[in-house]
């Protein structure tokens, strides 16, 4: 069956559906736009869609990919043409290609996400500090976090999935960007070390405060990190 | 980030304020004579569940004229962030502080849910008393089937739509349009609808007097040409209505999470505890075609993979086979559901769950209501041992291994008998299964018992409430009865059904309690973990007000009753006659047999039910 790459983006009221949320609006917005999805077997058959990984409830995702299987083949401009204008408040296409049927799961290929995070600069604080901050943490062997997996608390050392951190001051605005372990080998949340550079690193803004937003998402390459569209 | 963001990023399902919805409608706002916000007592998953705010959100929104929004109860998390941050409520669509919009209209589904409407108003600015709002506010305006008692609520909404709100909103919005061009205020307002537009009430306009024994002695209109009685307001050419074929697709999982078509209104069975029995006749069939038009419309608008066929008793639909395999053939293929919400105790009902339960057999309800037969005459609900016996086992021979029973206790004149009744009912059913050979291990009886709680406008309205001990010694009577392996019992907490009592039951006096209990902090009564009963005895305590009296109390047929200006068009004759056969333990015929019981409700209102090829049904007139 043709299978197709699916690049979208989510934000606005959308940014606020959780991931299962957003499985049924592509569901149902596949069902209007007459587009065949193939459909699993069994009792309770579900639409062949893959995501590459869930977004938190909240956070924006400017380039997003999900794999879809259809019951026949459809030009990948149509589908993109009757899909744009079903789909709710916040969401965009921006592409869709067709990939082989038997190419990797977007799943167990994405392996790094990049996070920008924003927030309105507290008065007197400076890029100096904040760049202090970053090295700080940067400088760490181990970061300790608290997770609670199924009802326990579990401490986790977060350091490793942390590929690249940085950060600046553009006007009034505080900006952090991040690089951050995804996938089936572990996550890092973007909270996470927002709540680090907060807590230890001095940062004056509530985590809760930062408007973040997913800018891409890779994968490994032979020759280095690739986005996954390429994979 | 603006306040709001910052509120969102720290409640739970942020999702539930936001909008942005497919088919949700955002106009221009300045472009637009009269807005209103449709306002739900209850969080979004509940809201966006009911029918009726679809039907009312497009009839609106049809209009160049008029705009409608939607408010829902902030859960109690974002509350706290609202005031914390001194955010106002806000519509969904626009985020328009709800004191912006000309019109708020609370539904009224339930009488748990009053708590939320005095939050709501106190969260959008505005004073909960409506003797409190000025003319730069928003006119208070509530319906539904709470509506038909509206008295525990009349200090705070200025104006209650009784019955079916489809037609009249266009009457309210055209009369409002008008006055607000003429440059009236709200008090002319008011009594201007009052007095010209059908099925409108305005509890300001009338005096209630008590008499030393604190029962109602009068409810009189204060000024000229406002009605003695409002009549309910009911939809005549039911199959040609105004019905949303482009429903909103809610945002996140709800309640009811499919495209709900309504294949008829009413019901013609006449069980004597059911209120919406009462007040959603007569009954109206749509016809097939028409349904088969809705539902293609439904699911091109929508994307939904599950059409429901609602109503109160969509097994009764004169041509509920030939549709539900309609539509199976039409959209089985396209991988779209039909789900019948109830089902009646009948072999017939199994041929139909079978039709559209083929693949994944999720389990079976039945409501037999009462564990005897004698108890079953007494409520007027006419289904058998024999019915209950074919149906499960059509349904065990046909795959089903799950069956759920409804109950209710605490009915009038219940003993405990019926209650063994109740446990040997259950019994019966696990030895069928057996018998039919389900596997021990997967066959599985689910009995719930609700608490009887007696409404308004029903033959049961006279009738006291089980006391708090005497709903727990049942309770308990019957967890001692049906323990077995094969049976689960659920219950309802007795303390929220004697409180349903009160305000099902109550008059004006309540609205100080109501008031002083919110105070307090009363807020979401119908959800268990928040429902605090020692608060509501508190404000009951502090306002001199004995709740028992309200839900306790056997009423003598002469009495005022607080409801009685309020018509749903059957008659108080008809009822009192009901109730004397209940007491009797005779039956009353259904109006779907062609025969009429009486009740008044078409010569009232110059109404006949609508009942696909049946039956020519001739009511009879005057005095019964």
């Amino acid at each position: 069956m043709p299978r197709y790459r699916v690049k979208f983006s989510k934000d606005g009221p959308a940014r606020y559906s959780s991931h299962l949320d957003m499985v049924r609006f592509f569901d149902r917005s596949t069902r209007r736009a007459g587009i065949p999805v193939a459909f699993s077997e069994g009792f309770n058959p579900h639409p062949k869609f893959s995501f590459a990984a869930p977004l938190p409830v909240g956070v924006a995702g400017l380039e997003e990919y999900m794999d879809m299987e259809l019951k026949e083949y459809l030009e990948p401009a149509e589908i993109a043409r009757r899909l744009e204008v079903n789909l709710p408040e916040g969401y965009t296409i921006l592409d869709i290609k067709e990939v082989a049927d038997h190419a990797p799961a977007l799943m167990s290929r994405v392996s790094r996400a990049a996070y920008r995070a924003t927030a309105t600069l507290p008065a007197g604080y400076s890029e100096v500090e904040l760049k202090a901050a970053i090295d700080g943490l940067m400088d760490k062997q181990e970061i300790t976090v608290i997770r609670e997996v199924k009802g326990k608390r579990k401490e986790v050392d977060i350091r490793p999935g942390i590929f690249r951190l940085a950060g600046g001051v553009k006007g009034h605005i505080l900006e952090i960007n991040m690089e951050l372990l995804i996938g089936s080998t572990g996550n890092v949340r973007p909270e996470e070390v927002l709540l680090k550079l907060s807590r230890d690193g001095g940062v004056p803004v509530d985590p809760e405060d930062f408007r973040i937003r997913r800018t891409a998402l890779y994968a490994e390459g032979d020759a280095g990190l690739v986005s996954l569209w390429e994979v | 980030m603006n306040k709001l963001e910052k509120i969102l990023a720290r409640v739970e399902k942020p999702g539930r304020y936001v909008g942005g919805e497919w088919n949700a409608v955002k106009k221009d706002w300045d472009q637009v004579a009269v807005k209103m916000a449709f306002a739900f007592p209850d969080v979004y998953e509940v809201g966006m569940s009911h029918l009726g705010l679809q039907i009312l959100y497009h009839v609106v929104n049809k209009r160049k004229d008029a705009l409608m929004e939607r408010v829902f109860a902030p859960w109690v998390d974002m509350e706290e962030q609202l005031r914390k941050e001194k955010l106002l409520l806000f519509s969904l669509e626009s985020q328009r502080p709800l004191a912006d919009f000309d019109i708020l209209g609370f539904t009224l589904q339930y009488e748990m849910s009053f708590s939320n409407i005095l939050n709501m108003m106190d969260l959008a600015g505005l004073p909960v008393r409506s003797a409190h709002r000025d003319n730069t506010m928003p006119l208070v305006i509530a319906g539904g089937p709470c509506a038909f008692n509206p008295e525990p609520l009349a200090d705070f909404i200025d104006l209650f739509v009784i019955g079916e709100g489809e037609e009249v909103i266009h009457e309210l919005i055209d009369a409002y349009k008008e006055m607000k061009q003429r440059g009236a205020n709200r008090r002319e307002m008011l009594l201007k609808f009052a007095q010209t537009i059908p099925g409108i009430y305005v509890p300001s306009l009338y005096e209630v007097k008590y008499n030393n024994d604190n029962t109602v002695a009068s409810v009189t209109p204060m000024k000229e040409g406002v009605p003695g009685r409002i009549g309910k307001r009911v939809v005549r050419d039911f199959d040609n209505v105004d019905f949303p074929t482009n429903p909103i697709v809610p945002s996140m999982g709800v309640v009811h999470d499919r495209a709900m078509v309504e294949v008829l209104r009413g019901c013609t069975r006449g069980c004597r505890f059911c209120q919406a029995g009462v007040l959603y006749r007569p009954v109206r069939e749509k016809k097939p075609e028409t349904l088969i038009r809705q539902v293609e419309e439904m699911i091109s608008s929508t994307g939904h993979d599950e059409i429901s066929l609602t109503s109160l008793s969509t097994a009764d639909y004169t041509g509920v086979a030939p549709l539900v395999k309609n539509l199976l053939d039409i959209y089985g293929e396209r991988g779209v559901n039909v789900s019948l919400p109830s089902l009646r105790l009948d072999a017939f009902s199994i041929d139909l769950a079978k039709e559209v339960q083929k693949v994944r057999k999720s389990g079976l309800t039945f409501a037999p209501e009462a564990g005897t037969q004698r108890l079953r005459d007494v409520i007027n609900k006419n289904v058998t041992e024999q019915n209950l016996v074919d149906a499960v086992s059509s349904a065990f021979k046909n795959g089903w291994s799950s069956v759920k029973l409804y109950f209710m206790i605490g009915l009038p004149t219940e003993t405990y008998e019926d209650l063994d009744g109740i446990a040997d009912m259950a019994k019966k059913v696990v030895q069928i299964g057996r018998e039919c050979g389900v596997p021990r291990g997967r066959l599985k009886v689910t009995v719930s018992t609700s608490s009887f709680v007696p409404k308004s406008h029903t033959a049961f309205q006279w009738e006291p409430q089980n006391t708090l001990q005497e709903l727990r010694d049942k309770q308990k009577y019957l967890k001692e009865k049906l323990r077995d392996k094969s049976i689960t019992y659920n219950w309802h907490d007795p303390e929220t059904s004697f409180l349903e009592a009160v305000f099902a039951k109550g008059d004006r006096r309540l609205g100080a309690v109501l008031e002083s209990a919110w105070t307090k902090g009363a807020r979401f009564d119908g959800w268990s973990e928040h429902f605090d009963y020692g608060l509501w005895m508190e404000a009951f305590a502090e306002e001199k007000i004995d709740p028992r009296w309200y839900a306790y109390r056997r009423i003598s047929y002469d009495e005022v009753l607080p409801w009685d200006h309020i018509e749903a068009g059957v008659s108080k004759r008809f009822l009192i006659r009901e109730h004397k056969k209940a007491m009797a333990g005779q039956p009353t015929v259904d109006c779907r047999s062609g025969r009429c019981p009486g009740c008044g409700l078409c010569p009232t209102l110059e109404i006949k039910p609508t009942i696909l090829g049946g039956a020519e049904i001739a009511p009879i007139q005057g005095e019964v």
